[in-house]
């Protein structure tokens, strides 16, 4: 995803670099290899124009010369008048790529912008926009990823502008307005195991106790059902497994619990272990509430009610976004909530 | 498209561009282009990458190289040449193997190379276009690249992998602004050169100076010299369109020297006109409108010119053989107007230096006697003399004859074969020493006729003959020898043109092409091309420097001479303001009473107190106002408005100033107390 480009390089390494910043505000430059090559041509030429008094030589010299300007003074040109601005997408999780929405303008009159090149800061991705005609703008997708959840501010866009005809690589950075919501890091929906709260039995059992209620579909077996839903003599009829898919009257009602409370808020493994625990709750949320599920959520002593649909996944992920851990005894968890069961991660989960 | 497969392609565009104007310039011999060329174009159309030459056969290659550099001259025609063939051969076997980027990187090294000696050769005006096509070229290519590096590595982006065309066009207009005046700027420090096709012949155009002595230069050139224009048509037959601007007497060492002595300075009719000569009795004149074109100091005239109309203002005068002569420096066009006899020549009268023979000569004169042996006359003897320098000697341009020889004697016994100058110069002395009077003139013959009647007349047409003067017998001309030593009357003879040039050295008239008013904006921009690109000097800058110190120096001038009169203008304004203000002060100051001013005190003090008044309160406003708010001192206020209108309108006695004082004092001092309750 993070890709180093023959432009990218690092800011202030050069004393000119910072010197011209001081100079000309609004914008760094690099010089190019193609800077070089110039630079060490124009006095050989110059010198023979010189000795020789050849005027065809120095009308090439001077032209030269007016393309190094020209290409100084449209690229800088074309930097000025280009803007982005990012829209950050409505559901973002933290370690997982997400498209921003960069919408590239460029108040230019005359001049399209062309060849300009996004980065998004600190390095993580690089784009050639398209062409923007004058006084009009274009949409692009920039991938990026958010390492941590919470309000994450939007990252700053970098503009690099080569063309049109590279002597120096110029770049302007954007800082972005707004933030983003990051959602916690989702995991395999396989690493998380549940077990009650007020004893050793487990999701898998509870779901065993209640199996049953009508038939709704049968349909062919996929890997993960469970053997005792085959349908024996649709199999035995058909030649392959077939299964029955049930629908329970009535969905159980669950919570998730997540203990904010740490013996230790400051060390660094047990805030890594308490992002993990976010993670995970996080990710048993999801693939509960996207299978049809009723999940509540209990944070320290915050209870949010069991429910279903889109609005409780927001609700649940912007407080899974949002939560903080506490210090030992500062928010306690409740031994029970209502008649309604309690779940935990599992050790080792 | 495969990005090596691409690097390829357009490297081979590139190759093909820089070898635009080596065929032009001479700079790279055909055998060394040509393989240059089939390679690039090769790689052009090629559908997969084209291998590099294995490291042995390139071995092999290199000495060859050498060898085939040497043999197509080596270092004979200067160092460009071969440089240049080295580099193309080089950079042909490195087209070999071009899509990978290190073998790319240095056959560019080598196309630059090529291109800067392609560019250096180059002379003519499309040059310039040449260059901005590169230019664009160079543009496109760089953006076509950048912009597909962007999009190769990273998978996505801009689905136009061109640069936009106003980026392109922005570019080079903005790079051809600033050129211009970097062009104009950058310093000259050598005089102008521009390499030749194998760096040996002159450049058609190059040379701005019509110098006789150096005519192979001038009859390449086609620059428009002067126009001539008949309004009333003529009856000139076209072997006479001859406009001569010098006659030359003097003959010494190889060089004809112009007479500066006897100038007379043309004394001008009012309408600018100047008889020359008298017209010879019974012959017709025609008009001519002539247009000089290049700078010269001297005006060009039909060779039977009687009058000329120059313009007001034109600093001429008139030589000793009848030419006309002008300041070298004077601008261009001019525009003269002049009459003249057709096919007839009109010239002052035999002179001494006519007959002078240069020492030296003795052989010169053996052979003219040869050849014009027993003539009756000497008419007969000019017409065998012109005959045999016709048909015994060759025309070429490109003679030049050694510097310790009489270049006529070389000419005439050695070489064989020489310019116009060459044949006017042998005739000359050839006719002095048969005793006849004769000068040389040079001048312009022929030209172009175009679609609209005017001729053009170029530089090409420069041309050098004689003139004779002819008695009828040799007795007469024993006679003008005799009246020239002794200052007796001259006989009776005429001035006859002769041309001993070969018939292939005598300009004449041609047509105009088809597409006249082309070639001719064609022309004009290969004069401004050869005036302001090829031949741009420090003497220019030097020029330019002098005239922008001399514009400047007017503009502040000027500028100081509007702001003085500005602020005399300024000045005078205020002056007269002043003035008028002084005075109105005093009228008002004589037409004010003491309780005038004093109810104007007392005015102000009632508004300062917060008293409401009105605005601007008449006397009696502010006596009412007053001792309704303040009856305290509304007596004061009464005695104060009474003695003011007493005063000013009723012709009252002026009231005692102290009392005034007392009555305005009591009442402000009043008005600065709180109302009694």
């Amino acid at each position: 995803m993070v890709a180093s480009s023959p432009t990218a390089g690092s800011y202030g390494e050069s004393i000119y670099v910072s010197r011209f910043a001081k100079t000309f505000p609004g914008f760094t430059l690099r010089p190019t290899r193609a800077f070089w090559i110039f630079v060490s041509s124009v006095p050989v030429i110059g010198v023979a124009a010189l000795n020789t008094g050849n005027n065809a030589l120095y009308l090439m010299l001077s032209l030269a010369m007016g393309a190094f300007v020209a290409s100084g003074a449209l690229s800088r040109h074309t930097l000025k008048h280009v803007s982005v601005r990012l829209q950050p997408p409505g559901e973002v999780f933290a370690a997982a790529p997400v498209h921003l929405r960069a919408t590239v303008s460029n108040s230019s009159p005359w001049l399209p912008a062309a060849g300009a090149v996004l980065r998004i800061e600190p390095g993580q991705v690089e784009l050639v926009a398209p062409t923007v005609p004058p006084s009009s703008s274009r949409a692009v997708n920039l991938p990026v990823i958010f390492p941590r959840r919470g309000r994450r501010p939007l990252p700053t866009v970098r503009v690099d502008v080569i063309l049109p005809l590279g002597f120096f690589v110029k770049t302007l950075r954007i800082p972005q307005q707004g933030e983003a919501l990051v959602y916690p890091r989702r995991f395999p929906s396989a690493g998380a195991r549940l077990v009650s709260l007020g004893g050793e039995e487990t999701e898998r059992s509870l779901e065993r106790t209640r199996r049953g209620g009508e038939v709704e579909l049968l349909r062919e077996f996929h890997p993960g059902d469970d053997v005792r839903d085959v349908h024996w003599k649709q199999t035995a009829r058909q030649q392959r497994l077939i299964v029955m898919e049930r629908r329970e009257s009535l969905l159980p009602e669950r919570y998730l619990v997540l203990d904010r409370q740490l013996a230790r808020p400051g060390d660094a493994l047990q805030l890594d272990r308490f992002e993990d625990l976010v993670s995970e709750v996080t990710t048993a949320l999801l693939d509960r509430l996207r299978r049809g599920d009723v999940v509540g959520l209990v944070l320290g002593s915050e209870i949010h009610v069991p429910a279903g649909g889109m609005q409780q996944v927001r609700r649940l992920l912007t407080r899974l976004a949002l939560v903080e851990p506490v210090a030992l005894g500062e928010d306690p968890l409740p031994s029970s909530v209502g008649e309604s069961s309690v779940y935990r991660l599992a050790e080792g989960s | 498209m495969n990005r090596a497969l691409d690097r390829q392609r357009w490297l081979g565009v590139i190759a093909l561009a820089v070898a635009v104007p080596l065929p032009f310039t001479g700079v790279v011999s055909l055998p060394f282009l040509v393989p240059f060329v089939v390679v690039a174009g090769w790689l052009v159309a090629a559908r997969k990458p084209v291998a590099a030459l294995p490291v042995w056969a390139e071995n092999v290659l290199a000495p060859l190289v050498l060898v085939a550099v040497v043999v197509a001259g080596g270092m004979r025609y200067g160092i460009l040449r071969p440089v240049t063939q080295l580099a193309i051969v080089l950079a042909t076997i490195r087209l070999f193997g071009c899509h990978d980027e290190a073998r790319a990187r240095k056959a560019t090294l080598l196309l630059a190379l090529v291109g800067v000696a392609g560019i250096a050769s180059s002379t003519h005006p499309l040059l310039a276009a040449y260059l901005i096509g590169l230019l664009i070229l160079v543009v496109a290519v760089v953006g076509h690249f950048e912009m597909a590096k962007g999009r190769s590595g990273h998978g996505r982006g801009g689905s136009r992998l061109w640069p936009p065309v106003r980026l392109i066009v922005g570019t080079v207009v903005i790079a051809v602004l600033v050129a211009a005046p970097l062009f104009v700027l950058l310093p000259r420090l050598r005089s102008p050169f521009a390499a030749a096709a194998f760096g040996s012949r002159p450049v058609s155009g190059f040379r701005d100076a019509v110098a006789l002595h150096r005519i192979g230069d001038v009859k390449l050139s086609t620059s428009v010299a002067l126009r001539v224009r008949f309004p009333e048509g003529t009856s000139l037959d076209p072997d006479w369109l001859r406009l001569a601007g010098t006659s030359l007497q003097r003959y010494r060492k190889g060089v004809w020297a112009q007479s500066q002595m006897r100038r007379e300075v043309l004394e001008t009719a009012r309408d600018g006109s100047v008889t020359l000569a008298p017209a010879p009795a019974g012959a017709r004149t025609d008009r001519a409108e002539i247009t000089l074109e290049k700078r010269s100091d001297s005006l060009f005239m039909p060779l039977g010119t009687v009058a000329i109309t120059v313009p007001p203002g034109l600093s001429a005068w008139r030589g000793p053989l009848g030419e006309i002569r002008i300041p070298r420096w004077t601008d261009t066009p001019i525009s003269y107007q002049v009459e003249f006899v057709p096919s007839a020549v009109v010239a002052p009268p035999p002179q001494p230096g006519d007959l002078e023979l240069a020492a030296g000569t003795e052989s010169v004169a053996e052979l003219a006697r040869q050849v014009a042996g027993r003539s009756r006359t000497p008419v007969a003897a000019a017409i065998a003399l012109e005959s045999y320098l016709r048909r015994n000697y060759t025309y070429s341009t490109s003679t030049f004859a050694p510097m310790r020889d009489d270049p006529v004697n070389w000419f005439l016994f050695q070489k064989g074969s020489g310019h116009c100058e060459f044949f006017a110069s042998s005739l000359v002395l050839m006719l002095r020493a048969l005793g006849i009077p004769t000068r040389m003139q040079a001048g312009y013959a022929g030209g172009e006729l175009a679609p609209d009647g005017e001729y053009l007349v170029r530089d090409a047409e420069a041309h050098a003959w004689v003139v004779a003067w002819l008695a009828p017998s040799w007795n007469d001309l024993e006679d003008l020898r005799r009246s020239l030593d002794g200052g007796g009357p001259i006989p009776a003879g005429t001035w006859r043109m002769f041309d001993p040039t070969p018939a292939e050295g005598r300009p004449g008239i041609g047509r105009a092409p088809a597409l006249f008013r082309v070639d001719l904006s064609w022309q004009r921009i290969e004069q401004v091309w050869d005036r302001w690109i090829l031949t741009f000097s420090l003497a220019d800058q030097l020029d330019m420097v002098q005239a922008l110190v001399v514009g400047g120096y007017q503009v502040v001038r000027w500028v100081l001479a509007v702001g003085l009169a500005l602020l005399l203008v300024f000045v005078g304004v205020d002056r007269v303001r002043a003035l008028t203000r002084r005075r109105r002060r005093k009228r008002t100051a004589a037409t004010r009473t003491a309780s005038g001013a004093a109810l104007g005190r007392v005015t102000d003090a009632a508004q300062r107190s917060g008293l409401p008044l009105p605005d601007s309160p008449t006397p009696r406003q502010l006596a009412a106002s007053l001792s309704e708010r303040r009856p305290d001192i509304a007596e004061p206020v009464r005695w104060l408005v009474d003695r003011h209108e007493s005063e000013a309108y009723a012709g009252g006695e002026a009231s005692a100033r102290s009392m005034v004082r007392r009555a305005a004092r009591t009442i402000i001092r009043a008005l600065g107390r709180r109302p009694a309750a």
